[in-house]
């Protein structure tokens, strides 16, 4: 091992020679070519019978791969409610209009009553309402 | 201090013929790693057996996610990182599935057991004693001579807990082995 991996440690951190060369002995891997060459053959045929398994790396590039179609997915989402609660709202209006515009029976509501009914000429139903809402 | 990063050009070429599909780079790479990524995994790992099946799904899970290797660091450091999770995956089934077993087992040594004799069988008894990652420091440290900076990417812990670890590990043994020298 050179020098550069070794200046890491402590002065007094050096293990102990022997329980260090046991060690060594000890997790030693094989020596032999043949039993490499074997390995090889095991890793790549592994591969080749995986191929198209997916085995997550790490579970944080796994989620990092869903960004994409995750903030894709959150837009269409916030779109589509965006369209929904638009609607919903030109609802609420049309009903409060025809609720106001809506002519009233005369034994309901006592003398003259003005009924407005909703423009022809393309003025909006809105003011129309506002208008009546006033004369009142 | 910013430590330079070295790689071949036989390496730039197999991970760049990898990535474009052609196996003879992956099997060129897997020919260069092999022997590493093997220690790293018998230092987390109990057994020889065991450590051949991390390396295999490290390898595995490394062709997979070759698209997301960046090239601006070494392949082995990526390979390493990869392995050791492997590692650290089988190491928590086994334990999960056998802890009784396994608290009282001495480990299965790829070599003739009766060499070395009865120093070794102490040297073993003691490591099976010591926590998973303890254990996995000490063993890349002094058998590979991985840094503390190194050890700790490929575990998933700060450089200095690593150090600490190594600390502990020979205080463990120094005291588990007790008069080894003698």
């Amino acid at each position: 091992m050179d020098m550069e991996d070794r200046t890491d440690l402590q002065p007094n951190d050096e293990g102990d020679a022997g329980v260090t060369g046991l060690l060594r002995d000890l997790y030693a891997p094989p020596a032999e070519g043949a039993y490499w060459e074997g390995l090889h053959s095991r890793i790549m045929a592994n591969v080749d019978r995986n191929r198209g398994a997916v085995i997550p790396v790490n579970w944080w590039s796994d989620l990092a791969s869903w960004t994409g179609p995750g903030l894709a997915a959150a837009a269409l989402l916030f779109v589509a409610a965006g369209i929904l609660w638009s609607r919903q709202n030109d609802e609420d209006l049309r009903t409060t209009y025809e609720a106001v515009t809506e002519p009233v029976a005369s034994d309901v509501l006592p003398g003259a009553v003005q009924v407005v009914t909703a423009p022809h000429d393309g003025s909006s139903q809105r003011e129309a309402t506002f208008r009546y809402v006033l004369s009142h | 201090m910013t430590v330079p990063i070295r790689i071949s050009d036989e390496e730039r070429e197999l991970v760049s013929l990898a990535r474009k599909g052609d196996e003879r780079g992956f099997a060129g790479l897997v020919r260069l790693h092999q022997r590493r990524a093997y220690i790293v995994a018998r230092s987390i790992v109990m057994t020889h057996e065991d450590a051949e099946d991390a390396v295999q799904d490290g390898f595995l899970r490394a062709y997979q996610a070759l698209d997301r290797f960046d090239p601006g660091q070494t392949f082995a450091a990526w390979l390493n990182r990869i392995v050791a999770n492997a590692a650290l995956d089988l190491a928590r089934r086994r334990k999960v599935r056998n802890a009784e077993e396994l608290s009282e087992a001495i480990p299965d040594v790829f070599r003739d057991p009766a060499e070395g004799g009865e120093l070794r069988e102490r040297l073993e008894a003691a490591l099976a004693q010591l926590p998973d990652r303890v254990r996995s420091v000490i063993v890349l440290h002094d058998v590979e001579g991985f840094t503390h900076a190194e050890i700790g990417e490929m575990l998933g812990i700060p450089g200095g807990t690593a150090r600490s670890d190594l600390h502990h590990a020979r205080q463990r043994l120094r005291g588990l082995l007790g008069n080894l020298k003698g």
